[in-house]
């Protein structure tokens, strides 16, 4: 019985990577054959479309990063009687609300708000919705403070918009510090899979395309409509991103809007980052899984891909214990209805096919990058892959706490930049 | 003509046994890495060298299976079923990441 | 329970996949060690003239704003055109 018991949850285990596996590969089909179609001219609408604009950047201890952004906001090709860019300085203790102060003074269209200790730090999201008070625009951006944008993305977001249905947009970001350690390489690596292959991909099927947080925005009053950023959520953005499909819009994305940004650069900023990310997708998914399958305004497949996109976090723990479950069903023999050629093939799925799939997607997406040698350190994606293991463990177990205590533990861990990326802009402008 | 039938079946032995990850290896290479941009002779040339190690590869896998069943007996079956899927996984990412270099001096002119 | 295995068999299995893990990761080591493709990736900064830089240059030739405005009209509608070669 205890044999038949752990076979079923072994079957539901590869199942759900399977499922995985298949749309993995389905993105990676879909971005493959977008690639050869000719680009398409934009409509007449989206390229007189240019609303007024609101850019905020939330910011606390970034004294090494701001001053390149802000810098760069007064380089930005839109017309600045249609922009507006709110600085929130998230009671900051270094000097990062004197160097936006002193870009306030000289560009009009620049503005800065001073959180106290008492009212800032709380997280991004807060100081995102304290920025939101003051927009003014049809539209409002996000950017990180460090990161560093075309001249052109703002343009190239806000055309989407002159699609009614389109309630926010995503760009793409490029890792600017990736020659710098093995760390920045791989997270680049897996931007590239994440940016190039899947968003697109969603974008191209027409499923969940995600907001990421930064590099992209929303109609203001939808965002005001949905009651702005969540606070009580660690991955606000996600949060945000199904509150507006579940409102009847939809996320775009859009490829050529890129951005650099600096990635974490150590393996313990990389933990602090991804346990933030995976416990909150974790939140969401607990939230919005039920509200998505009941939804009237998303179709059959948005919902499939939504349910997946939620519980993408869960995934390593899937193969952790499917690890756990699989080798000693194996060693033990498994029962007559299920022979060891079949547990074999299954075994197999999981562990070789089933883990081929995301290599496959940033691979085609380097190679559609051109990037010629960039691709030999994804073996090296299985470690950052086991790496994740823990992390996303951790972070179930934090959160099944959480629930079960009724204690809240969201505090919002804030990845440090180090400006590492400044050399690198110095290096690209002299390209 | 006795060597060579020995040579045939022992060839044949070694296909069978490698004959999942020779599936699952021409399967995704022709899903994935024929739609790219590039020459085709050289996709052509890069999946049969893809075959040959595929087949060197686990024929030394094999190798290892039986020296440990030599020693470790019943226990070195589970072992290897587990591992030979995670080796194959190691070794057709690293073959597949290097193709696309070629692949992508193909589509340059180099 | 797990019998002992021999010593040679041991550490044949050993180097053979050591020497294997050694070989798969060759090309991520050589690629750490003389990075030929280290990043990063170059972003390409705009693909068309921006005629708010036209528009925000101050003039006082009423003219000059006038074709700067039928300048954006032609831009707007040539690029709402389908391309002819294709």
């Amino acid at each position: 019985m205890f044999i038949e018991v752990l076979e079923i949850l072994f079957l539901f285990l590869t199942a759900v990577m399977v499922a995985y596996l298949v749309r993995h590969y389905i993105f990676t089909l879909a971005v493959l054959k977008n690639s050869q179609k000719k680009k398409a001219n934009p409509s007449f609408e989206s390229t007189i479309y240019k609303p007024t604009v609101s850019v905020l950047i939330p910011a606390r201890n970034e004294e090494r990063v701001i001053g390149r952004l802000l810098q760069r906001m007064t380089e930005l090709a839109y017309p600045k009687d249609r922009l507006q860019v709110i600085v929130i300085d998230d009671a900051s203790r270094d000097e990062t609300g004197k160097i936006a102060e002193q870009y306030s003074k000289a560009y009009n269209y620049i503005k800065v708000i001073h959180r106290s200790e008492r009212e800032g730090g709380r997280g991004k999201a807060s100081a995102l919705n304290a920025g939101l008070r003051y927009a003014d625009g049809e539209v409002v951006l996000c950017f990180d403070a460090d990161y560093y944008p075309q001249r052109d993305i703002v343009e190239k977001l806000v055309k989407e918009f002159a699609d009614p249905k389109v309630g926010a947009v995503q760009g793409r970001v490029v890792v600017l510090n990736e020659p710098q350690n093995l760390v920045t390489r791989l997270v680049s690596l897996e931007r590239i899979g994440g940016y190039r292959v899947d968003q697109e991909a969603r974008d191209k099927l027409n499923l969940i395309t995600q907001f990421g947080g930064t590099v992209g925005g929303f109609r203001r009053q939808l965002l005001e409509k949905l009651g702005g950023w969540d606070g009580q959520m660690l991955a606000e953005d996600t949060d945000l991103t199904f509150r507006v499909y579940l409102a009847g819009y939809k996320v775009k994305y859009v490829l050529d809007a890129e951005c650099y940004e600096e990635a974490v650069d150590s393996w313990r900023a990389y933990w602090k980052q991804r346990y933030r990310w995976a416990k909150g997708h974790m939140q969401c998914a607990f939230k919005y899984s039920l509200k998505l399958l009941k939804s009237d305004k998303l179709t059959f497949a948005q919902k499939i891909d939504g349910i997946l996109l939620l519980n993408v976090y869960f995934m390593p723990i899937i193969v952790l214990v499917s690890w756990i479950v699989g080798i000693p069903l194996f060693v033990l023999k498994f029962s007559q209805w299920l022979s060891p050629f079949w547990a074999a093939m299954l075994i197999s799925m999981y562990s070789v096919v089933g883990n081929f799939a995301p290599f496959y997607e940033v691979s085609v997406g380097t190679y559609l990058d051109g990037r010629t040698h960039a691709q030999w350190l994804i073996p090296l994606l299985v470690f950052a892959f086991l790496y994740n293991i823990p992390i996303c463990t951790k972070a179930f177990l934090d959160l099944l706490f959480s629930k079960l205590t009724g204690k809240v533990g969201n505090h919002w861990e804030k990845t440090t930049h180090s400006g590492n990326g400044n050399s690198y802009i110095i290096k690209l402008l002299n390209h | 003509m006795d060597a060579l039938q020995a040579v045939v079946s022992n060839l044949l032995q070694v296909v069978g046994e490698a004959l999942q990850a020779l599936l699952v290896f021409n399967i995704l290479f022709i899903c994935m890495f024929f739609p790219l941009d590039g020459s085709l002779k050289r996709k052509m040339a890069i999946l049969a060298t893809g075959n040959i190690f595929c087949l060197i590869l686990n024929m030394l896998f094999s190798m290892f299976a039986v020296i440990l069943d030599a020693s470790m007996g019943d226990f070195s079956k589970a072992l290897f079923a587990v591992l030979s899927p995670l080796f194959n996984l190691l070794w057709i990412v690293s073959f597949w990441s290097v193709s696309l270099t070629f692949l992508a001096r193909s589509k340059h002119g180099g | 329970m797990i019998p002992s295995p021999n010593l040679l068999s041991m550490i044949t299995v050993f180097f053979g996949i050591l020497f294997f893990l050694i070989l798969t990761f060759l090309p991520s080591i050589v690629e750490l060690k003389k990075p030929k493709d280290p990043g990063p990736r170059i972003i390409v900064e705009y693909d068309h003239i921006y005629l708010s830089d036209l528009e925000n240059r101050k003039s006082e030739d009423g003219e000059l704003k006038a074709n700067v405005s039928i300048l954006g009209e032609i831009v707007a509608i040539l690029t709402f055109l389908p391309d002819l070669e294709s």
